[in-house]
């Protein structure tokens, strides 16, 4: 049985259909990309399973997750959402309170939801720190959002979401906002975290190569559908539909032949 | 030997924070950038590409240098000489929807151009071919307003605004991060296509070495407001001379999802308030050595160029 | 097309329905009060400064059929001299604000796209003028000035022009960095041409809903100097005059002030509301770009 099972997810914005049927499986473990463009969905589908969506949105569907059934038709954050279930956003500065000193946004989290004691969740967020590969955690801990870097800001935005060992993070584009060389830190703390812990992700983006070497499973949206799944190297070798093809086709490459087929314009507006 | 379109010398540009203290976005840059030549501009944030691309376009004026373009001074230019010589270089902006005036249609957007530099009616015909050459039925679009427009419209759009005046150079400020990566190939191919068409020198600054690659002849990579090497594109990114290149080459992900040989860049860019003495990599660097805390190395090369006291690779001589 | 998803709490506080039920309303009155104040002269109204023979003065609304709103203190039509007052503080009103809306953005542009020097002087100018509270300012100019119409229209215009100016600077300031501004001097625009052509129009778009704001506190403040005596001399007819004329008799005929202070409030909130509106909607205009 999968860690998260998704069924038929379904979001309605008054006239907009944003997700149109969405079926997903993640394994224990396992990480899947969910790629698309923008107005594909995939943002809309991450917060319909985190319970973050407008209550003006239509959501039907069903979701599980390890046995529990988030309820995502009520529009409300599951209680698993936040300790089992976490997430990590694509802007650090926005996720964390500017005004709060970082060691208290990852203590409150554990207090919240592991109940620790003020003491213990000191403890715990000095270790996190450490294990996010921050330089001089316990000096950190009394660091403000603005006195860090963007990449410094991630990396304890990563210590929130697995601060309370989650069976899943969602990670809604992680990198996005990050130069390439910070990326690359990231996402190599990130694989290492899910070898140490054994913890499953759903990492969403626009950026094909990013999903290339770090997603087990890849799903393709395309306005609000999935139009191909499957493991990560058959999709991008031999993808099976237009759509994935031409995305592929249209990723510049750092390596391989220079100059990518010249895509007529008309033929790529027609795909989408 | 004709004029280069761009030539940038002794480039520098620092903001003032009060007291004594500056941020040093430029030091000592220069560059130079061939008629129909596409030179791609690269570095992460905080390298001074964009305080680069702001005194190229003569819309802040340098603390140091000078920068020339089709041989005339544009830092030397003020006024009513500046605002017609003017008509040589333009700009293609980040986000393509916000470069476009909301309130005019995509006539008027294009014609304002041309007003203001006096060009001689008619201009219709003028508007319709540029907008045909941007892949843009004028029928169906010049009529439109941008918020009817798709972003890569758009862009389509300011990029017929900037060709319009027929300038000898066009600045493109990382005009593709803001769009799809389907729509994106699409108007790295249209500005190859208006280079051909139009032999428009292009500089073009991007943080994605992997888009540098499809669309530019040759690169130059900046690191704390210096650049660190120039080359062809392919002999830099094949053979990379400086460290920083290195690291940048071995970040960038790959579509058949292999591993990079090298190890990831350790820490974060210093501040370029209070850059390190010496050369601004060296506390990053896995082969600094004392000489690079203390000496300032200098971009030496003619074609291939790098400022580095052990680079990757031998510079070819003369 | 892209589906933008605001993830953000929806901000309607009211139901759509019930909202603009009180915006019809208000559209209703200011109609009501602006066609009264145009078409005063050729309205079947009684002279302003004449008593009405064969009624009482002091009468109380709704007891004579000539004279719906009553009479006076000393017998003058009540309908007539409020009429002819809704005339007085349009016209008070509609003047100061346009002088206070023109001169106001030409300062809050030119500070907010120059910078420099020139913001610096203006913004010393308009952070003293600032500083003296409202209508401490409002008399001293009534009282140094000739009492009139005109004198009040001057002094509010001065009072207004500073927020103007502080908001046209500010909306500047953020529409002078966007890249379609930087386009157009790129392109080789002159100064004068950015002012005029890209920043002015949008500038006044985003102010507009103030002056309807500024419509309201402008009666008030019409009135108040009225009411103090300082305004326009009698017999000519003003709400604020009215209500002092009518404060002796409040505790015996409480109408005589009730029904000009009720025509104050309505109108009052009804610009409110309509400034209100005016600002959601632009605000949405802006969140659907």
């Amino acid at each position: 049985m999968s860690l998260l099972e998704v069924r038929g997810l379904s979001v309605r914005f008054r006239a907009a259909h944003a997700v149109r049927g969405v079926d997903l499986d993640v394994g224990a473990g396992e990480c899947l990309a969910l790629v698309g463009e923008s107005g594909s969905g995939k943002s809309v589908t991450a917060r319909a399973l985190l319970g973050l969506l407008p209550p003006t949105a239509e959501i039907a569907g069903r979701a599980v997750f390890d046995g529990i059934d988030l309820q995502i038709t009520s529009g409300r954050r599951s209680p698993v959402v936040g300790s089992r279930l976490t997430t990590v956003f694509q802007d650090p500065m926005r996720a964390l309170n500017p005004v709060l000193r970082i060691g208290d946004q990852i203590t409150e989290v554990l207090r919240l939801h592991a109940g620790m004691s003020r003491a213990a969740a000191r403890v715990r967020a000095e270790e996190l720190l450490a294990a996010v590969g921050m330089a001089d955690p316990g000096r950190r801990l009394r660091a403000y959002p603005h006195e860090l870097s963007g990449g410094m800001r991630q990396r304890v935005c990563i210590a929130i979401a697995i601060a309370c060992r989650p069976a899943l993070v969602l990670a809604d584009e992680p990198t996005t906002a990050l130069d390439v060389t910070v990326q690359r830190q990231i996402l190599d703390l990130v694989d290492e975290l899910r070898r140490a812990s054994g913890m499953a992700m759903v990492l969403i983006t626009h950026d094909l190569a990013v999903v290339a070497g770090r997603a087990d499973r890849v799903a393709v949206m395309r306005a609000g559908e999935i139009v191909e799944s499957g493991p990560t190297r058959d999709v991008f070798t031999a993808p099976r539909h237009p759509y994935t093809a031409a995305l592929l086709d249209a990723v510049p490459r750092i390596d391989g032949p220079r100059a990518a087929a010249v895509v007529e314009g008309s033929a790529v507006e027609g795909v989408r | 030997m004709t004029e280069p379109a761009l030539r940038i010398e002794h480039l520098t540009v620092r903001y003032p924070l009060g007291g004594r203290r500056f941020a040093h976005a430029v030091t000592d840059v220069s560059l130079t950038v061939a008629p129909g030549e596409i030179v791609g501009l690269v570095g992460e944030s905080g390298c001074g590409k964009s305080s680069v691309a702001r005194s190229v376009m003569a819309l802040r004026r340098p603390d140091a240098g000078r920068v020339l373009i089709g041989g005339v001074d544009v830092t030397a230019l003020r006024g009513a000489a500046l605002r017609r010589a003017r008509r040589d270089f333009q700009m293609v902006f980040q986000d393509p929807r916000s470069s476009l005036n909301p309130h005019r249609t995509v006539r008027q957007i294009l014609t304002e151009g041309l007003a203001i530099q006096r060009v001689p009616r008619p201009w219709d015909d003028q508007v319709d071919d540029v907008l045909r050459a941007v892949g843009l039925d004028p029928a169906t679009y010049a009529d439109r307003r941008p918020r009817q427009l798709s972003g890569g419209q758009c862009q389509r759009v300011a990029i017929a605004r900037a060709v319009l005046l027929r300038p000898r150079l066009l600045v493109c400020d990382e005009p593709v991060s803001a769009l799809d990566t389907t729509v994106s190939a699409q108007v790295l191919d249209l500005l190859r296509d208006v280079r051909d068409r139009y032999g428009v020198a292009i500089l073009f600054i991007a943080h994605d070495l992997a888009v540098v690659r499809g669309l530019c002849d040759r690169v130059a990579v900046m690191y704390l407001g210096r650049i660190c090497e120039t080359g062809a594109v392919d002999e830099v990114l094949a053979r990379p001379r400086h460290p920083y290149t290195r690291a940048l080459l071995d970040a960038v992900p790959r579509l058949d999802g292999a591993v990079p040989a090298g190890e990831a860049l350790r820490g974060d860019p210093a501040s370029n308030v209070d850059p390190p003495s010496g050369c601004r990599f060296h506390p990053r660097c896995a082969y600094a050595s004392p000489r690079c805390a203390a000496e300032e190395p200098v971009l030496a090369g003619e074609d291939e160029a790098v400022a580095c006291h052990h680079p990757l690779a031998p510079v070819k001589a003369g | 097309m892209t589906i933008e998803v605001a993830v953000t709490a929806p901000d309607e506080v009211t139901p759509a329905g019930k909202r603009s039920f009180a915006v019809w309303l208000a559209i209703a009155w200011v109609a009501v009060v602006v066609l009264a104040a145009v078409c005063a002269p050729i309205l079947p109204l009684r002279p302003v400064d004449e008593i009405v023979d064969g009624l009482d003065p002091r009468l109380a609304p709704f007891s004579s059929w000539t004279e719906p709103l009553g009479t006076d203190s000393i017998g003058r039509s009540t309908l007539s001299r409020l009429v002819f007052g809704a005339r007085q503080s349009m016209l008070v009103g509609t003047v100061a604000i346009t002088a206070a809306l023109v001169c106001g953005l030409v300062i809050g542009v030119c500070a907010g796209y120059v910078r420099r020097a020139v913001d610096r002087v203006t913004g010393v100018v308009v952070d003293a003028v600032l500083a003296i509270p409202p209508l401490v300012l409002l008399l001293a100019i009534a009282a140094v000035g000739r009492r009139g119409a005109g004198t009040i229209a001057l002094g509010l215009a001065v009072v207004c022009t500073p927020s103007i100016a502080r908001l046209a600077r500010a909306q500047t300031l953020q529409l002078a960095a966007r890249p379609h501004v930087t386009a157009s001097r790129s392109l080789g625009a002159t100064g004068l041409r950015i002012v005029v052509r890209d920043l002015l129009p949008e500038v006044a778009l985003r102010i507009a809903p103030y002056a309807f704001l500024l419509m309201a506190y402008v009666i008030i403040s019409e009135a108040s100097l009225n009411f103090l005596g300082l305004g326009v001399p009698p017999p000519t007819p003003s709400w604020g005059g009215m209500i002092n004329d009518g404060r002796p008799y409040l505790a015996d005929e409480p109408w005589l002030v009730f029904v000009p202070s009720l025509t104050i409030l309505l109108t009052v909130v009804s610009f409110t509301v309509l400034g209100d509106r005016f600002r959601s909607w632009l605000d949405e205009r802006e969140g659907s770009r």
